[in-house]
């Protein structure tokens, strides 16, 4: 049951309705029965998009299923909290199953009014509360009616952006990402993906059905996104000017909302001409292959990255910039690339020729993706890939490479203008090479840059494997839920746990962190404790008893930190009671009491003073025994020498008291 | 000359004198306080007072007899009277005897009453240390204890 109002039914699944990372039951609104609706409950691994479901629980548009509500709920058949998001259920199904589908093309004069305008629409609706869709595919596209006339966008939150999506519905530079590395994107995307969905509706397939994605790419980067899907199909004349104006590789030309909203109001334009790329007048063979512009020779290279290494650090590569391209500028920009890769002296060789074609392929190609090996991710996306590698258990080892060689400020430095993005970009990767130099202590490290770049990302830590911590706020609920079931070992705060409290709370919490990251029991247990009691003050809620009794039975070494054995016992016959209350900050006064401490400290030294004192006696007296025999027989010696001289003097003086009386 | 020579040469000629002049109580003297002069020469200890107590009993039992002869009859057979009684100098030497013997005990008894005296007080401060560590641990007792 979501919220008291939605029933979400387990037992009756809704296959057709799953999404990539979420699977469909049905539901029902205890408030208005009858009213078609089904649940998508995030059951894959991946991260959903949190503020994308606060933004789209508010928009109502034609063209969009509407969300009606989300949030965690109990899920039996995981025996786990899982994440719930009620939508009203399309009822004429997906437009098309799978990519591969063909359908029946849509020769509807009307289509532009009947299907373009209202997803148009409703992508400025979703624009105008700041969220891009990045779904936008037809198999995420559905007849919203039995009769199959009027389609609206399909779900956008369950899974991270950009991921599920087909190469064919990315644009170029998207499309040359791994899907987890797309990043946010822009609107604009959307506005392309919308074109991809539109040929492909009004054709029945998918053009490109059959070619692997790599081909796609390929495709789209040699003849345009334009000419690849359309070029060869029959589509309805009236669409070509807005397929072309959507499907415009170059970002600044893509329509967007206004132009097609003038469009669909009558205005015609100027047909959008693709920008021609700067060719080179003689080709540069790369994998015995032709190149004329650097796009494509970048390409080409990302693909083939052991090969082509030797040849960008031979300075062929330059040298065709100069001759071949006649482009100094961009020669000069390789040269310094190359330089700034091997200034560093301490990495390997292989480092080195990894690090200088990643920032020679940025020169080259300063829109697509940041390349490094196997990676190929946008700024904005490497949050994603690194999610989804820890999630499924992968190496993260070129994420890590790729922010401590500081290959986003190469990027950074080829921008052509100035963004204050790029400002933030840039303190942010500092931050995060920070993060994994001090990757030894707990709120630092790998798991800080996750919950750093993905502001979605629930927490991992193994303890919540049956919770749902979305927010900083789900926290201590979650540990108190599962505070009972612990045992007095496990600590409440590992390493992700840390992180994500981190990166999360608003408050400065360097202190407690400090203390946490203290090798001394005593210090970490403290610092532990304060950081939940700093929650708990901060954030609530007002009791933990779960959470308390957990934490209760790890006071352990701060009992032990006081000297008294009177005053231990003391606090293990108050902690209980202080449990009971359920209030960290509470328990954390009492055991850290300042004065008590004190008073502890002042005493032990005294103590330890008495028994050095007591110590120096004995030693003293033991000693002294070693020398009574010379004392004893030095007085013994004495005493009897006066004793007998005593007794002649009283002799003498009774003799002769006896002749004078 | 030195002064110890002076003292030396002077006790001599004291000696010379008082032996003209004493005979009698020279002759008892040098007879009834052999023990004495024993005693001062065998005495190694550090203290070299075992004379003083040998000498003081050995003096003491001798004392009715000196001063018999003083007051009563000054004579040199009276001396040599009081010098010859078997049963005069078993008492005169059985009193230097019983000083020497006091002189060798006495310290094992000082000695006996001094330990007793400290044992007691080592277990009183050990029962001390013990009642600190019961309270404070074994931390007390370690100079380098943090905090």
């Amino acid at each position: 049951m979501l919220r008291d109002r939605f029933a979400i039914y387990y037992q009756s699944p809704m296959p057709d309705l799953d999404m990539p990372n979420a699977k469909a039951f049905a539901a029902e609104d205890r408030r208005q029965r009858g009213r078609p609706m089904f649940a998508l409950v995030v059951t894959g691994i991946l991260p959903p998009r949190l503020h994308v479901m606060k933004h789209l629980k508010g928009v109502r548009s034609a063209g969009v299923i509407p969300l009606v509500e989300w949030g965690p709920v109990d899920w039996p058949p995981m025996e786990a909290v899982r994440l719930a998001l009620i939508y009203e259920q399309p009822l004429g199904g997906r437009v098309m199953e799978s990519m591969t589908d063909v359908i029946t093309a849509n020769q509807d004069h009307q289509f532009a009014k009947t299907v373009l305008r209202p997803l148009s629409v409703a992508l400025g609706e979703l624009n105008n509360h700041g969220v891009n869709h990045r779904a936008i595919r037809p198999t995420n596209l559905f007849y919203a009616d039995a009769a199959g006339t009027r389609i609206v966008m399909g779900d956008c939150a369950t899974s991270p952006v950009g991921l599920d999506q087909p190469v064919v519905c990315e644009t170029i530079e998207s499309g040359m990402c791994q899907p987890e590395g797309r990043g946010a994107g822009n609107f604009s995307d959307d506005y392309y993906a919308l074109g991809v969905c539109a040929v492909m509706l009004l054709i029945g397939r998918d053009p490109t059905a059959g070619l692997d994605d790599a081909e796609i790419v390929k495709r789209k980067l040699n003849q345009g996104t334009y000419a690849t899907l359309v070029s060869d199909q029959r589509v309805p004349l009236n669409m070509i000017e807005v397929l072309r104006g959507l499907l415009a590789d170059d970002t600044s030309q893509r329509w967007d909302f206004e132009q097609l909203d003038l469009w669909f109001n009558g205005r015609r334009m100027s047909p959008v001409q693709a920008r021609p790329l700067r060719r080179a007048q003689r080709a540069f063979v790369f994998m015995n292959q032709e190149f004329l512009s650097t796009r494509h020779l970048a390409h080409e290279m990302a693909t083939h990255w052991d090969k082509a290494a030797p040849i960008v650090l031979e300075g062929k590569l330059e040298i065709w910039l100069r001759r071949g391209l006649d482009d100094n500028q961009l020669a000069d920009q390789v040269a310094m690339a190359i330089r700034n890769a091997t200034a560093a002296s301490e990495r390997s060789r292989r480092s080195l020729n990894d690090l200088a074609l990643a920032n020679v392929l940025i020169v080259m190609d300063p829109d697509a993706p940041i390349r490094f090996r196997e990676v190929r991710a946008h700024m904005d996306g490497f949050g994603g890939v690194l999610s989804a590698q820890l999630a499924r258990g992968q190496d993260t080892r070129s994420i890590t490479d790729v922010i401590l060689a500081e290959i986003p400020k190469m990027w950074l430095g080829v921008r052509e203008s100035f963004s204050p993005e790029y400002v933030q970009l840039d303190g942010t990767f500092k931050e995060l090479r920070e993060f994994l130099l001090d990757g030894a202590n707990k709120g630092a490290g790998l798991e800080r840059c996750l919950y750093e770049m993905n502001d979605s990302q629930p927490c991992l830590s193994p303890l919540f494997e049956k919770e749902l911590v979305l927010t900083i706020r789900d926290v201590l609920p979650a540990l108190d839920r599962i505070g009972t079931r612990m045992d007095g070992k496990t600590n409440p705060l590992d390493r992700h746990l840390v992180a994500f409290v981190a990166a999360r709370f608003p408050k400065e919490i360097g202190p407690q962190l400090l203390a946490l990251n203290e090798s001394d029991p005593k210090r970490s247990t403290l610092g532990m404790l304060s950081l939940l009691a700093v929650l708990q003050w901060r954030l609530g809620p007002e009791v933990v008893h779960g959470l308390c009794s957990w934490v209760g039975g790890l006071m352990g070494p701060i009992i032990n930190s006081y000297q008294s054995r009177e005053r231990r016992r003391a606090l293990e016959q108050e902690i209980p009671r202080l449990v009971r209350k359920g209030s960290l900050p509470e328990l954390y006064n009492f055991v850290d009491n300042a004065d008590e401490r004190k008073a502890d400290f002042d005493e032990f030294q005294r103590a330890r003073a008495d028994w050095a004192m007591a110590q120096q006696q004995i030693h003293n007296l033991e000693s002294g025994q070693v020398g009574a025999d010379e004392t004893a027989e030095r007085m013994g010696q004495k005493a009897a020498a006066t004793g007998a001289v005593g007794v002649a003097i009283l002799s003498v003086g009774l003799v002769l008291v006896s002749y004078l009386m | 000359m030195g002064q110890g020579m002076a003292l030396k040469v002077g006790v001599v000629l004291m000696l010379a004198v008082g032996l003209f002049l004493f005979l009698p109580t020279v002759l008892v003297l040098v007879v009834a306080m052999l023990p004495t002069g024993a005693a001062l020469v065998v005495d190694r200890s550090a203290s070299r007072s075992g004379w003083l107590c040998v000498g003081g009993l050995n003096f003491a039992a001798l004392a009715p007899s000196l001063f018999e002869l003083w007051f009563e009859n000054n004579t040199l057979e009276f001396a040599t009277g009081i010098i010859s009684n078997v049963f005069t100098l078993m008492l005169i030497y059985g009193a230097a005897a019983v000083g020497w013997i006091i002189y060798m005990t006495m310290p094992q008894v000082i000695a006996s009453v001094m330990d007793m005296t400290s044992s007691h007080r080592i277990e009183r401060l050990k029962a001390h240390q013990q009642d600190l560590a019961e309270e404070w641990g074994p931390e007390v007792a370690r100079e380098d204890t943090r905090e």
